[in-house]
C-alpha cells in the first residue's frame, strides 16, 4: 500500500486549567473587599444586634435575679 | 443578529414578551430583588402541595387528625408533601419578610409606586387570613390558637359576639369551623395569585426601583437572560435552604402540642401562633385591653398602607439616608424582638419589654413624614435629591405620557 495522502485536520490545544486563570476577579483582592464591607457597615450591623442582645441579656439577667430573689 | 421568533408577537405570548421577556430592567438590581420571584415560586408550591394533600385530607373534627396521620403514614410520599406544605408556609413567610424590608430600606414604596406596595399589604393580609385558616383546628395548639384570636372578633362593638358565632358556626371551635376554614383555605390562594398579578402589573407601569433608588430608564437591559438567570441562583439558594428544614428540621418550626389531638378541657400553659405571627401577637398582648389589642394590630396594617403617603423624603435609597438607615436597622431589631416577646409567657420582664418595642415599631412609622424633610436639610444640592425634587418629578411624569400618547 502506498502512502495515501490525509489532509491534516487542525487540533486545537488549550491550557490546562493549571496554568490558565479562571474566574480570577472573584477572589481578587478578598482581604481589602472584607476589609471595605467592614468599615462600611459596621455601625449598622451594631445598630441591628445591640438591640437585641442587650435585651435579651437585660430579660435574662432580670429573670436570673428574680431566681436568686426568691430563694433562702 | 437574534432572529425573533414570530410566535411572540401573536396576542397573549406578546404580552408575555414584553413582561418576561423583553421587558426592560435596571442593570444594577442585586440579589434582594430575587425575593419577588422567590414568592410566586413558593406560592405555587403551596397550591401544588396543597391540592394533593386536599385530595387525602378529611375536614372534619373526627377524621381530620387521623387523615393526617395518614397522609403522613400510609399515602405514598405524603409525608413529604405534608412536610413541603407546612414548611412551605413558613419559607412563604421568610421570603416575603425579606422582600417587605428590602422595599423599605431602598423606598420601593415611594412614589410613582404607591399602588405596588398597597398591593403588597393586600397579598401580606390575605397571606395571614390564609395561613390562619390553614393552620388546622383540631390539634392542641392549632385550637386554642384558633379559639384566642377568633374571640377577638368579639372586641367589636355591638356586633361582636354575633360575629364570633358566625365565625365558629357555633358556641365553639367544632367541626363547623373546620369546614367554613378550609373552603376559603383552598380559595385564597387563588386569590393572592391574582393579586400577584396585579401586584405586577402595577410593578410594571413604572417599572422596578433599584439600590440607587434613581431613575434608571438610562440603563436598562433585558430582563431574559441576566434576571432570568439571577433568578434561577436564587432560586436553587431557596431550594437547598427548604430542602434542609424538609428533610433534616421538618419540625423545628412548629410546636410539638400540635401532634396532640385537640381538647377542649385542657388549654395549654402558653397558647403560641406560628412564628410569623409573633411580632403582631406581640403587639397584640402588649395592650391589656382586649379592643385596644385588636385597634392595634389594626394600626399595624393602616401604617403599612399609609407609608407611601407619609414619606416625604426626596430620595428613595437608604444608601443616602444616613438616618433613615439607622432607623431601618432599629426597626428590624424591633421587629426581631417582638417575635422573641410574642412565644414568652405574659410575664415580668417580657411585658414591659413587649410594651417599649411596640412603641418602638409604631415610632417609625411617626417619625417618616418629619424625617423626610430633617434629611433634605442635610442632603442639599446633591444630584440624587434634584432628581427627585415634586416639580422634577411632574415634569417627567408629563413628558411620560406624550411619549405614550
Amino acid at each position: 500500500m502506498g502512502k495515501v495522502p490525509v489532509r491534516l485536520r487542525e487540533v486545537a490545544y488549550s491550557l490546562s486549567p493549571n496554568h490558565q486563570y479562571i474566574m480570577r476577579g472573584l477572589f481578587k483582592d478578598w482581604g481589602y473587599k472584607l476589609s471595605k464591607k467592614f468599615h462600611e457597615n459596621w455601625v449598622s450591623a451594631l445598630t441591628l444586634v445591640t438591640p437585641v442582645a442587650g435585651t435579651y441579656w437585660f430579660a435574662e439577667n432580670y429573670r436570673e435575679k428574680e431566681k436568686l430573689h426568691h430563694r433562702y | 443578529m437574534v432572529r425573533r421568533l414570530s410566535i411572540l408577537k401573536q396576542p397573549i405570548f406578546s404580552t408575555l414578551n414584553n413582561h418576561l421577556i423583553d421587558y426592560p430592567t435596571p442593570s444594577n438590581l442585586s440579589y434582594w430583588w430575587s425575593f419577588g420571584s422567590l414568592a410566586g415560586l413558593c406560592l405555587v408550591i403551596q397550591i401544588i402541595t396543597g391540592v394533593f394533600l386536599a385530595m387525602h385530607y378529611t375536614p372534619h373534627v373526627d377524621l381530620a387528625f387521623l387523615s393526617v396521620e395518614h397522609i403522613m403514614r400510609d399515602v405514598k410520599g405524603g409525608w413529604l408533601l405534608r412536610y413541603m406544605h407546612a414548611n412551605g408556609a413558613s419559607m412563604f413567610f421568610i421570603v416575603v419578610y425579606l422582600h417587605i424590608f428590602r422595599g423599605l430600606y431602598y423606598g420601593s414604596y415611594a412614589s410613582p409606586r404607591e399602588l405596588v406596595w398597597c398591593l403588597g399589604v393586600v397579598i401580606l393580609l390575605l397571606m395571614i387570613v390564609t395561613a390562619f385558616i390553614g393552620y388546622g383546628k383540631l390539634r392542641q395548639m392549632s385550637f386554642w390558637g384558633a379559639t384566642v384570636i377568633t374571640s377577638l372578633a368579639s372586641a367589636i362593638p355591638v356586633v361582636g359576639d354575633t360575629i364570633v358565632t358566625w365565625l365558629w358556626g357555633g358556641f365553639s371551635v367544632d367541626n363547623a369551623t373546620l369546614n367554613r376554614f378550609f373552603s376559603p383555605h383552598y380559595l385564597l390562594p387563588f386569590i393572592i395569585a391574582g393579586a400577584a398579578i396585579l401586584h405586577l402589573a402595577a410593578l410594571h407601569q413604572y417599572g422596578s426601583n433599584n439600590p440607587l433608588g434613581i431613575n434608571s430608564s438610562v440603563d436598562k437591559i433585558a430582563f431574559y437572560p441576566y434576571f432570568y438567570v439571577k433568578d434561577l441562583v436564587g432560586w436553587v439558594a431557596f431550594a437547598i435552604f427548604f430542602s434542609i428544614f424538609v428533610f433534616y428540621a421538618p419540625n423545628v418550626l412548629g410546636h410539638p402540642d400540635n401532634y396532640i389531638p385537640a381538647n377542649p378541657m385542657s388549654t395549654p400553659a402558653h397558647i403560641v401562633p406560628e412564628w410569623y405571627f409573633l411580632p403582631v401577637y406581640a403587639i397584640l398582648r402588649s395592650i391589656s385591653n382586649k379592643s385596644g389589642g385588636v385597634a392595634a394590630i389594626g394600626l399595624v396594617f393602616v401604617s403599612l398602607f399609609a407609608l407611601p403617603f407619609i414619606n416625604t423624603s426626596y430620595v428613595r435609597s437608604s444608601s443616602f439616608r444616613p438616618i433613615h438607615q439607622k432607623l431601618f436597622w432599629l426597626l428590624l431589631a424591633d421587629c426581631l424582638l417582638l417575635g422573641w416577646i410574642g412565644c414568652q409567657p405574659v410575664e415580668a420582664p417580657y411585658v414591659t419589654i413587649g410594651q417599649i418595642a411596640s412603641v418602638g415599631f409604631f415610632f417609625y412609622f411617626a417619625i417618616t413624614p418629619i424625617l423626610g424633610k430633617l434629611e433634605a436639610r442635610l442632603i442639599q444640592n446633591s444630584n440624587v435629591c434634584e432628581d427627585l425634587s415634586p416639580r422634577k418629578l411632574s415634569h417627567i411624569f408629563k413628558n411620560l405620557l406624550d411619549v405614550v400618547k
